[in-house]
Order: structure tokens, then C-alpha cells, then sequence
């Protein structure tokens, strides 16, 4: 009867137009609609799965400004037990080594973790890393970029896809699993989820309730900030080579003008 | 050069050259009075011509008076004909363009309500759509009906055409039926052996050949496939048959199509089929007559495409009849490089629908069969410039503001969402209709080549349009979804504000918002549909394809019967049941009741309720945004067109944005 903890995030809608804001360079998060990040309803509907057929209790968690309450709401209506949510003003423009010392603390507030479950990379900020330093932060063997989750009593089996292709990874539990785009199709809230969403418990925090002090996080004591940033240049036309027997030679030529080869 | 080499080289066509090789197939227009020819059919095909078609095979003309599915068809057999073959081929060939008539018989693919006689057919099978039990044809029936296509062939020799397609063969008309051994139970000499099913189609080509001598072309029209018809014909079959019409050494050039009223999607390929659906049967057909001319169908929509057909050999000409009632001038905007101005067939099939109740039309081409007045040069300078503002960027505001900078006017498009497009973008959400958004993109592309202003983000206001001094306002402020759920059984409940019991619950949404893609839609979703439109299959296509587990409800006796007149209804059926959509038809919403739905029988009254149902989306029509434009009215020069007038089609928004473009 494992007891999950699946991390959630807030971001804005990839359908959306996204901006940066413009004084600090931070997610403008007022210019486009906010969603549960697709990835995380996978991470989401993995836990649930675990629970659907071994029993045990999931627990989302999720760091972010009060509006992440949507998200929190939606994976509760998809089947999530109860939620922590952290909320500071004090986290604005954190880092991911700051992000990750707070997940791990909040972690640290769910009694018995046997499992972390997160998406593998966040469609807004992309790092991608924040799994890997909360596995280290909890001391927990990392299990990143699963297409496929296994528990068989304290031992979890997790199939890794990465571009180099897949490994088998096998660890002892408590762990950290992040999960890729392949591992799951996940639910639609029903409508008795939503409405049991509206009752179910969720804890929020500050930073000062997980014991950490405001100065260490936020955009002054971050360890990477955003110096500038600029939208993605329109996609130039293209070269267009005359074939006149020479071709190959001319589209060699190119690329090797390009370094390409 | 053009960029088209090969679609623009000419072609020699038995005695006659086309110009080029594109080609106008035969189709409906609907433009017919007394069985006869009308000016606007003059004006029709000589706007084609005009817009550098190579050759024209009219429509189909019957050659006898025992095919008439509908009041609009032509008699090839009555000389009165020629006359205006006279007038047709006088405007055709101005423009160096062969023109050809297609005499043709359904057999048992048609009713005899309009002609009170039997219908014709080899043998005693009723066909799937008319389903009129046929009178088997006796030897001096048979005659009688060679006797039509001798006629049909030399009142177009008299008439001064280049010559005639038979038609009958392809789409499981007469000819098709004594070629199929699933239609022909004969045992006389004209069923049983392959040679006995084709005795009458050669008799019939021999006898127009003899008829139009070797001065002018006689084709023949085939299926490539029957499709997937029991028993019918297969390709290697057409293969074999085409093969021995080539041996005749009588005939000219072959045309290939494909389908049989079982499958009308073979026949009029509407969206989803994919362009060029036709060329591998069609190819198969070529190899098998390598010294004839073939030529190719189904949507056959871009140079590109029939460019690289043509080039790769698997057709000699290609054919299209939709591309052309689209976009007259295609050959001409191919040839020239423009085209980007190409105005693209869709495949929406409301060229289809329009032939039901009325002469053909196009969904975005408003011109269609009133080329004299509404064609290409048809456009006049406004005679003094004025600043117009058009309110509301969806087809109908659109169409309203080209027209009018066309026309020199000074026009500014106001548009309250972040992108034009209007409803045509909501349905082009659904993977399966995305074609559709050709109308609204090329009309954006169309815009961008004038100067009109475009507004988006701006919810245009009265008193800032009368403070601004525009001299007139186009409103194209369309329309809003009704929520109330109450069926149009229910008249008086339209009235008094109220909704059926549970329509007020967040869980109950308009198609609009279902495809959307913002309203929260759980699992199990009940569509509930008193229209008999398109918008609800579309909807549930939309969210099956995203795995929710879709019914569909109806009050009426089937879903979406308007499917029927774009004769997409049974390829629509077969996708959307094959994507395990359900269907509950006669019944009409009692209550929802949290997540579970009460349908009533419209029959009978009976209850049934149905649990856990996440979320239920309402098709029962839109409410005019009419307010902007009675706000105006009166005070300054203001025309309503589209849904703000009265919730239509894509059609009509079109059509009154062209007119009120002109009009101003």
C-alpha cells in the first residue's frame, strides 16, 4: 500500500500566447491561461494507478502562487486523495535548487513517502532537473524519464527511454520517478471527481511553515536568473539551389558552409 | 516556363487537341428549365472556359425519358437541344476549349416520381438509395435506349460540340448494372459472360461512333472500383473492361471514377477523403490502355498534385468538377503562378446539398450560377470611396470586407477575438473537418492583399463606430449557442426563459465550447441534437477522437440527416460508429440530474435515465447577436449580414457578405 506523492505544477496553456514579464524576467503568468501541465496529469494518473490496484494514499503537492489551486483541484478531481500546497510570495523567481529544497521539505511534512512522482520536464521553464536535486536533497534513488512503473512490494522497476533508447533500472523504495510523455493516457475528471474534488483536504504552506528561511529562496538569492530574453525569431526562407547537374555538390557545399559537415 | 510543365502542354484527344490538360468533369448544376439549357448555363461554362479549362464535359444529359431522379435534367434525345449546344459551344470555344455532352442513363438509381414511369434496370434489384423495385429491361426496351445515345450523339454533332462522353458505365448507372455481375441476373445475351454484359456498352459505343464520325471524340466514362459493393466490380474488372472498349478502336479517351450509390463517398469524395484518392485505380487503369488518354479524378484539388500525376504518367488529363465550381479561374491562376490566389475546394459538399432544393451553389464561391451578374470582372468601382467598418471576422464579415476594398472602399474589420475565422475555426478544431479552414484562410489570404484594417482584440461598440465617422457599418456580429436544451418540439418553452430541468448545471456545455477546448468535459459525454445538422457529429467526433465515450442523441429519426443531401452520411455513419460514438435517436432531454440524463421518447413519452454521465453538450441552435446592429440602425447607413440576422450556414454568411460588399 504505497503512500504516493505526485508533484504538480501551474503553467500557462501552450495554446496560449506565453510571455516573460518584462521588469524581471520571471513568467508573466497573468498574460496566458493556466493549466495543469499535460505531464503531470500523466504523473497523476500513474499514482492512481499504483493506488487502483495496490491500495495506499496519493498525495499531490504542488509549489506555486494561490491560482495554482486550479491545478491542485484538478488532479484532486481526477482521483487524488488530498493536496500541499506550498504558497509564498517569498518563492517568486525561485530557481530549481531553491524549487527542489522546498518540494523536499514539503515532502518531508506526508508521513510515510514510499514514492515521488513527477513529470519529467515542465512545458514552461523546461529545466527538466528538479526529480533528479529533490532525489538527492531526499536521499532517494532516482528513477528518471519512465515509460513504464512496476512496484512489487518494496522494490520499484521502472523502464527509462531516453534517446540513447531503454534501460531497466531497479531500486528499493522510497524513491523519486519522473515520468515521460509515453507512460500513460490520463482520465478525464468525472463529474462525481470534481464534486468530490471541492471536499478534499488540502494543506497550505509557507516557507516559513516548512522551516526555511524567505531569504534562501526567490529571484534575490536564486542561483540562475533570466538576463534576457527575446521571442523566437520568425523562420527565415530558405536558399534555394538551381539544379543544374550539380546539385550534390551545392547542397554539400552549404552545409559544409554551415559547419554541418 | 510554368511551373507546371506538363499540365499546361496540350494533348491530342483522337482527332481534336486540348489545349491543356485540365479538365472539367460532368456534373449537376441544377440551371436546367423544360429539360433544356438556360442562359446561365451559357454563362456558367463559359466562365470556366474563360478561366482556361481544356476541355468541358457537360453535365449529364438523359437519353430517355425514363432517367429523371430530379425535374432539372436535360434530354440529349430531344432535339430541342441544339440550339443552345449552338450557344454553348459558341461561348466555350472562344475560348479554345473542347466542349462534350455526357449522355447518360441511372437504370435503377433513380425514382420514377418525377417522370411517373418504371424504372429501368437489368434485373429486378432495387437500389440502396431510391430502393424502387425495377422493371426488368425487355430486347425492345434495350433498343429504345441505344436509340437515346444514337440521338444524344447527333444532336451534339448538329449542335457543333467536339464531341460526346458515354456515360452510364461508372457509378453503377445502367450500363454499370448490366456490367455488374452483382446487378445483372440475366441469362439472355446480355448477362452471364463477360462478353454477353459488355454486348450493349459496345453496341451503344459503335452505334455513337458511327453516329459522330471520326471528325469528332467519343469517350467513355468508367469506375476505376466499385468500391466495396458485394460482388461488384473490382479494379482489375474495370481494368479488363477498359481494356476491351480500347480494343474497339472506336473510342478516344477514358475517363475513370469510382463508386456506386452503396458508398456515394467513392463518387463525391468530401472531406476527409484525401486528395487524389483515385490515382492508384486510376494509374491501373492507364497501364492497362496505354495508347488512350486517361483521365483522372478525386480531388484533384492542386497543380502541384495533377502535376506530379501527370508527370509520373498515372493519368494523361486530370478531371475536376468541385476545384472548378470553386475557383472558376483555377487553370489560369495555375498557369500564371498565382496560385496562392486559389480559391481551394474544401470538400465540404455543399455543392451537393445547394443541387437538392436549388441550382448548384458553392460554400465560399458566391458566384456559382450567376456568373453574369456576380462572376469573374463582374466588379464595379464604388463610384466614391467610403470608410467602412465590417464588425465581426468570421466568413460572412470577411467575404463583406474584400468585396468592398475590392471595390476601393476604405475598410477596417473589427474582430473581438485574437484571430478571424469565426465559428469555420471552431469546427476546423476537429481534426477531421481542418480542411474547412481553407474557407476562412483563404479568405485571410485574400485579405492581405488589400488594405484593409484589421482590428482583432477590438469588440466594436456603436458609439465608438458613429463617434469614429465610418459612412457605413457592415454587422457581421454572428450568433451565440442556445443553452435552454428544449427541443423545437417545445415551441412555447423557447420563449418564457426557462431551460429544461438540470440545463443550468456547469456540466452542460454548447457544441461551441466542446470544441472549444476549454470546457471541462469529463468521461462519459451525451450530445443531445434537435438540429439534424452537422455541428453535433462534429462535436462528437471531436471529443471521441480525444477518448471520451461519446453518445449521441437525437429527437429526430436519425442523426445529422442533413448529412444526406452532402451524401456524406454513410461514410460519416461508418467513421464515427467505427470510433465507437452511439446513437439514440426519437428522444429529446427531460432533466439532467447532476451526472445522470433523462431522455423522453418522442414518441411515446416514456422515460429512460441514464447514469454517470460526466457532461452533456447541447446542439439546439444559436440566438442573432443582433444588438450592435439596432444600435445603429437609424443613425448612420448599416447592413446585418450572417448569423446576426438569423443563424445559418457558412453559405449564407458568405453570400450576404459578397452582396453587401457590392451593395455599399
Amino acid at each position: 500500500m504505497p503512500n504516493i506523492v505526485v508533484l504538480v505544477k501551474q503553467v500557462p496553456d501552450t495554446y496560449s500566447e506565453r510571455r516573460l514579464s518584462d521588469s524581471d524576467h520571471t513568467l508573466d503568468r497573468d498574460s496566458a491561461d493556466a493549466v495543469l501541465d499535460e505531464i503531470n496529469e500523466r504523473a497523476v494518473e500513474e499514482a492512481l494507478l499504483i493506488k487502483e490496484a495496490q491500495g495506499g494514499e496519493v498525495t499531490v503537492l504542488s509549489v506555486g502562487p494561490d491560482r495554482a489551486t486550479e491545478a491542485i483541484r484538478k488532479a484532486l478531481s481526477m482521483g487524488a486523495d488530498k493536496a500541499v500546497h506550498v504558497s509564498d510570495p517569498a518563492l517568486h523567481g525561485s530557481c530549481v535548487i531553491q524549487t527542489s529544497k522546498v518540494i523536499a521539505a514539503a515532502v518531508g511534512k506526508v508521513d510515510g513517502v514510499d514514492l515521488v512522482i513527477a513529470g519529467n520536464e515542465a512545458t514552461d521553464g523546461r529545466s527538466g532537473a528538479v526529480p533528479a536535486i529533490l532525489a538527492e536533497l531526499l536521499g532517494y534513488p532516482q528513477l528518471t524519464h519512465a515509460r513504464k512503473v512496476v512496484i512489487e512490494g518494496t522494490t520499484i522497476k521502472v523502464t527509462r527511454e531516453t534517446d540513447e533508447g531503454l534501460t531497466h533500472l531497479e531500486a528499493s523504495l522510497p524513491a523519486v520517478v519522473s515520468v515521460g510523455e509515453k507512460i500513460n493516457e490520463p482520465r478525464y475528471p468525472s463529474f462525481k471527481g470534481i464534486m468530490a474534488a471541492k471536499k478534499k483536504p488540502v494543506e497550505t504552506l509557507t516557507v516559513a511553515d516548512l522551516g526555511i528561511d524567505a531569504g534562501e529562496v526567490g529571484l534575490a538569492s536564486a542561483t540562475s536568473t533570466v538576463v534576457e530574453a527575446a521571442p523566437k525569431p520568425p523562420r527565415a526562407a530558405g536558399q534555394k539551389v538551381e539544379d543544374e547537374g550539380d546539385g550534390g555538390a551545392k547542397i554539400a557545399e552549404y552545409l559544409v558552409g554551415q559547419k554541418l559537415i | 516556363m510554368s511551373d507546371y510543365p506538363t499540365l499546361f502542354s496540350p494533348l491530342r484527344i483522337g482527332p481534336l487537341t486540348a489545349k491543356n490538360r485540365v479538365w472539367m468533369t460532368a456534373h449537376s448544376t441544377q440551371l436546367v428549365k423544360d429539360h433544356n439549357f438556360t442562359d446561365e448555363h451559357v454563362h456558367y461554362y463559359a466562365e470556366r472556359a474563360r478561366g482556361g479549362v481544356g476541355v468541358i464535359t457537360m453535365e449529364a444529359m438523359a437519353v430517355h425519358p425514363t432517367t429523371q431522379p430530379y425535374k432539372g435534367k436535360i434530354f440529349a434525345f430531344d432535339p430541342a437541344v441544339v440550339p443552345n449546344y449552338e450557344k454553348l459551344a459558341a461561348a466555350v470555344h472562344e475560348h479554345d476549349t473542347l466542349l462534350l455532352a455526357q449522355p447518360w442513363h441511372r437504370g435503377r438509381e433513380t425514382s420514377g416520381t418525377v417522370n411517373r414511369l418504371p424504372v429501368w434496370a437489368p434485373s429486378s434489384v432495387p437500389d440502396v438509395v431510391y430502393r424502387e423495385m425495377p422493371h426488368v429491361l425487355v430486347d425492345e426496351e434495350i433498343d429504345e435506349l441505344v436509340n437515346g445515345y444514337v440521338l444524344a450523339a447527333r444532336h451534339a454533332v448538329e449542335g457543333g460540340l467536339d464531341g460526346v462522353e458515354v456515360h452510364g458505365l461508372a457509378h453503377g448507372y445502367l450500363l454499370g448494372q448490366f456490367l455488374s455481375p452483382a446487378t445483372n441476373h440475366r441469362t439472355d445475351q446480355f448477362g452471364g459472360s463477360f462478353e454477353n454484359r459488355l454486348r450493349l456498352i459496345l453496341d451503344i459505343i459503335a452505334r455513337t461512333r458511327a453516329e459522330t464520325g471520326r471528325t469528332k471524340v467519343v469517350g467513355v466514362r468508367i469506375n476505376g472500383s466499385d468500391g466495396g459493393v458485394p460482388g461488384g466490380l473490382t479494379n482489375a474488372d474495370w481494368a479488363k473492361i477498359a481494356r476491351a472498349i480500347a480494343d474497339t478502336g472506336l473510342v478516344d479517351y477514358i475517363s475513370v471514377t469510382r463508386g456506386t450509390y452503396i458508398e456515394r463517398m467513392d463518387i463525391y469524395g468530401a472531406t476527409p477523403q484525401p486528395a487524389g484518392f483515385q490515382v492508384e485505380d486510376t494509374a491501373r487503369i492507364k497501364a492497362a490502355v496505354p495508347e488512350l488518354p486517361v483521365v483522372v479524378v478525386g480531388r484533384m484539388n492542386t497543380p502541384e498534385l495533377a502535376e506530379q500525376v501527370l508527370a509520373a504518367g498515372q493519368a494523361d488529363m486530370v478531371g475536376m468538377a468541385r476545384q472548378l465550381i470553386a475557383d472558376p479561374e483555377w487553370a489560369n491562376k495555375a498557369r500564371d503562378g498565382e496560385t496562392t490566389s486559389i480559391r481551394p475546394c474544401v470538400g465540404a459538399n455543399w455543392c451537393m446539398a445547394s443541387i437538392v432544393n436549388s441550382p448548384l451553389a458553392c460554400v465560399h464561391n458566391p458566384a456559382v450560377g450567376r456568373e453574369l451578374t456576380l462572376g469573374v470582372g463582374t466588379l464595379t468601382d464604388a463610384p466614391a470611396a467610403k470608410r467602412v467598418a465590417v464588425v465581426g471576422g468570421g466568413p460572412g464579415g470577411m467575404r463583406a470586407a474584400l468585396t468592398a476594398a475590392q471595390r476601393g472602399h476604405r475598410v477596417t474589420l473589427f474582430e473581438q477575438d485574437a484571430e478571424l475565422g469565426g465559428q469555420v475555426r471552431l469546427i476546423g478544431r476537429s481534426e477531421t473537418y481542418a480542411e474547412w479552414q481553407g474557407i476562412t484562410d483563404w479568405l485571410i489570404s485574400q485579405l492581405d492583399r488589400t488594405d484593409v484594417q484589421v482590428q482583432l482584440k477590438h469588440r466594436a461598440e456603436a458609439a465608438e463606430l458613429l463617434a469614429e465617422g465610418f459612412d457605413e457599418v457592415v454587422v457581421a456580429t454572428g450568433s451565440t449557442p442556445l443553452k435552454h436544451g428544449w427541443s423545437s418540439l417545445r415551441p412555447a418553452s423557447w420563449g418564457d426563459g426557462t431551460t429544461v430541468p438540470g440545463a443550468d448545471q456547469w456540466n452542460v456545455h454548447s457544441v461551441a465550447e466542446a470544441l472549444s477546448g476549454k470546457a471541462q468535459i469529463g468521461p462519459r459525454v451525451f450530445i443531445f441534437d434537435d438540429t439534424g445538422a452537422r455541428q453535433p457529429v462534429v462535436a462528437a467526433e471531436y471529443l471521441a477522437d480525444r477518448r471520451h465515450e461519446v453518445t449521441l442523441v437525437t429527437r429526430l429519426p436519425q442523426v445529422a440527416p442533413d448529412l444526406e443531401a452532402s451524401r456524406d452520411l454513410q461514410a460519416t455513419y461508418r467513421r464515427v460508429r467505427g470510433k465507437g460514438i452511439r446513437f439514440i435517436t426519437d428522444h429529446e432531454v427531460d432533466a439532467v440530474v447532476e451526472d445522470s440524463v433523462v431522455l423522453r421518447d418522442v414518441w411515446t413519452g416514456e422515460t429512460t435515465t441514464h447514469a454517470d454521465v460526466d457532461a452533456v453538450v447541447l446542439s439546439t441552435g444559436n440566438a442573432a447577436d443582433d444588438a450592435l446592429y439596432h444600435a445603429l440602425k437609424g443613425r448612420l447607413p448599416v447592413r446585418a449580414i450572417g448569423d446576426c440576422v438569423s443563424p445559418r450556414r457558412i453559405f449564407n454568411a458568405i453570400w450576404e457578405g459578397e452582396l453587401a460588399g457590392r451593395e455599399i
